[in-house]
């Protein structure tokens, strides 16, 4: 028997079929099922897709700029929906609307298309009065009429929209005066315009980008709430937040804290209330659990897979364990979140180690560690797990004086720091001799503090580091030259505490503090 | 052009013997077989290029003498070609070939299929590539009708996609529409 086509492997008609145009796979489509289910699986021949929506029943298609026209018995929005289906997610790299669909329904079955929202050139023309969204780095939108308030909204997407770099808008009508649209879109300075008396282009400069997401950053939240295209959108951003502050200290109560925006998501019977810090306001949510609401605002917050933030604070107690689980685990999920500083309040030491674990390694700069509740006495830290963790060894900075009193055997963990502070139970003539060394050969070391439970004998630790100690003096300094350095390593002991910091020479005394210390 | 009787250059150290299916042996200089890269493998695997190694014949089994005979001309005639890649595949909508290629594909379509099939098989990109460009010339420009004709097979669509227009069922297919051939490898039969 001849062999044929269909006796072939699939790959090898793939590549067949691959080498065909568009409107020869539309007809192969048409000859049997299997011929159609390969090629809905073969990626598309071409890259740029074109509809034109007439008034009559039919809409244009333009493949690559070769347009056929096809006339469409059934709903055109739903013939654009099939259309836009065939093509893999992504592949479309240009797709323009001519009309506006008919209502927001119909709107929202388009933009909640994968293939939309993944196309990086996206156009709505002619799309009425109202302004609707688009995703693409420049784009123009052609309406009958401009007022200050699509103006408005307009500025507020694009201030949002990443990749956004300009667009050009005509209209019959500018329905405001030229110091009007100065104010809305010159106000924070993120915008550039020109205006003639039909057109008006707006661009983004790209350095402003940056800030403009910062000034946004509760602005994104309530923008992604929009629609999924502009949810999409917000969230492919990277966040940037200067302070940030999740609080779980009882079952009752949770806190977020993010820039000046203080939220407090308290328990009422079976219902929620809500207190906004910032604008003094009381919301009440019926049948809601707190940390429900609580944890899905900070869901919002990291759901970019992109977040810096400055400061972290992080307060946990075992009562608000579920909460503690929960936002831990949003911690984990962001893939590149980066904190210089990072502040653990917590109840014990698994809690310190569970949220130590929920950050990758490297993922913060400064670790602070404290108690949960301010008012409890430091006491001994037999859990010395939390200096073995890989996060613990890679932070620059580390704080944990009013976490725990610690061995001086743990002393050479604090060696790689740059700072770092800490409360020792005891330290001998032969530990500060051995820190000496260590932190003067250190290439980062800045300064320490190490803070005593019990009073250092002065004269002891003088004698080891060859230094003049006085009958009856508070305290006692001394320096060492730093190896193959220009720089200093100063000591300065107490009975209570040692601080040791790090000095060059050269530097001019008005700025270097450390000098004017020795003095 | 063939090697079957190669009465220019006869010397077993720049050649390997391949068997076909229906055991015809053919000498196949070593410079050619670095068009394959199943046979390039096997005789780097095997050091057949060196002359201390006793090389014994290969056997094809998927391939006919006749296809094999039709290999060695492709081979022969890319003899000085440069070495194919896989960026050499530019796109186009127009199918141009040369007339040599013309000729020599000039065959039909179950012909052209066992081809493909051989020049998978011994992993051959230019004829491989060539051969799936060819096919889609044939296919291209036509109606889903005209293709049916060409590729000799019937329809298993009940309906047209887009027209909705009832189409003449193919009673060779399965009762419940499936496709006749499986996306999915079947398994090797026991």
């Amino acid at each position: 028997m001849p062999l044929r086509i269909i006796d072939l492997p699939v790959e090898m008609i793939n590549k067949i079929f691959e080498e065909l145009d568009t409107f020869s796979r539309f007809n192969l489509q048409k000859v049997s099922k299997t011929f159609r289910i390969i090629i809905d699986r073969l990626k598309p021949s071409f890259k740029t897709l074109d509809f034109y929506i007439n008034t009559d029943d039919s809409i244009n298609l333009i493949f690559d700029r070769f347009p056929v026209k096809l006339v469409l018995k059934t709903h055109k929005i739903d013939e654009i929906l099939r259309f836009l289906t065939i093509f893999q997610p992504g592949t479309l790299e240009y797709i323009e609307f001519r009309n506006e669909p008919k209502t927001r329904k119909n709107l929202l079955k388009i933009v909640n298309l994968e293939q939309i929202k993944r196309a990086r050139n996206l156009k709505f023309l002619e799309l009425g009065v109202k302004i609707r969204v688009s995703n693409g780095t420049r784009f123009k939108i052609y309406i009958k009429e401009f007022d200050v308030e699509d103006i408005a909204r307009l500025r507020d997407f694009l201030l949002t929209t990443a990749h956004f770099k300009s667009c050009l808008l005509t209209a019959r009508q500018f329905n405001f005066t030229f110091p009007r649209i100065e104010r809305i879109l010159r106000s924070d300075k993120c915008l550039i315009f020109t205006i003639n008396r039909t057109q008006l282009i707006i661009e983004k400069p790209v350095q402003k980008l940056r800030s403009a997401l910062i000034n946004f950053q509760y602005f994104r939240m309530r923008t992604r709430k929009v629609c999924h295209l502009l949810r999409d959108t917000v969230d492919r951003q990277p966040i940037v937040i200067s302070d940030c502050a999740v609080r779980l200290p009882s079952v009752s109560t949770s806190v977020l804290n993010l820039n000046e925006y203080f939220n407090e998501y308290s328990k009422k019977g079976k219902n929620c209330e809500i207190y906004c810090y910032h604008s003094k306001r009381t919301k009440q949510i019926d049948d809601a659990w707190h940390v429900d609401l609580a944890m899905n605002d900070l869901s919002i917050l990291f759901k970019s897979s992109n977040v810096r933030i400055d400061d972290l604070e992080l307060v946990f107690r075992r009562e608000a364990k579920y909460a503690v689980d929960w936002c831990l685990r949003l911690i984990r999920k962001v893939s590149n979140l980066y904190v210089d500083g990072l502040v653990l309040k917590v109840e014990n030491t698994k809690l310190a180690l569970s949220a130590l674990s929920s950050f990758k390694t490297g993922s913060f700069r400064c670790l602070t560690i404290e108690f949960s509740e301010p008012e409890k006495e430091v006491g001994i830290l037999y859990d010395s797990r939390i200096i073995g963790t890989e996060q613990f060894r890679q932070a620059e900075e580390i704080d944990i004086a009013k976490y725990g009193i610690i061995d001086p055997i743990h002393l050479e963990s604090f060696y790689h720091c740059n700072r770092f502070t800490i409360t020792l139970s005891s330290l001998s003539a032969e530990n500060i001799l051995q820190l000496r060394d260590a932190l003067a050969s250190s290439d980062n070391f800045e300064e320490c503090y190490i803070y005593l439970s019990r009073p250092l004998n002065l004269s002891n630790i003088g004698k080891s580091l060859e230094a003049n100690v006085p009958d009856g003096a508070p305290f006692f300094t001394c320096e060492y030259p730093r190896p193959d350095t220009d720089s200093y390593l100063g000591i300065k002991v107490s009975p209570s505490e040692v601080f040791i910091f790090c000095y060059s020479t050269l530097e001019s005394g008005e700025d270097d503090e450390n000098s004017n210390l020795t003095k | 052009m063939s090697c079957e009787e190669p009465t220019t250059s006869p010397t077993p150290e720049n050649n390997i013997t391949v068997v076909s299916s229906d055991g015809k042996e053919f000498l196949l200089d070593l410079k050619l077989t670095e068009q394959s890269e199943t046979l390039a493998r096997l005789i780097s695997n095997f050091e057949y290029d060196r002359t201390d190694v006793k090389k014994d014949p290969v056997p094809l089994g998927n391939i006919t003498s006749a296809q094999m005979q039709k290999i060695i001309e492709w081979l022969q005639h890319h003899r000085y070609y440069p070495k194919w890649e896989q960026n050499d595949i530019h796109y186009s909508t127009s199918f141009t070939f040369e007339t040599w290629v013309e000729e020599y594909l000039n065959i039909p379509n179950n012909e052209m299929f066992e081809l493909l099939n051989a020049a998978n098989y011994l992993n051959i990109p230019r004829l491989f590539s060539t051969i799936c460009r060819i096919m889609a010339s044939r296919i291209t420009g036509k109606s889903a009708e005209q293709i049916r004709t060409v590729l000799n097979i019937k329809t298993d669509v009940k309906n047209d996609v887009y027209t909705g227009i009832p189409i003449q069922e193919d009673s060779s297919s399965s009762e419940d529409g499936m496709s006749e051939i499986s996306l999915s490898p079947s398994p090797p039969p026991i």
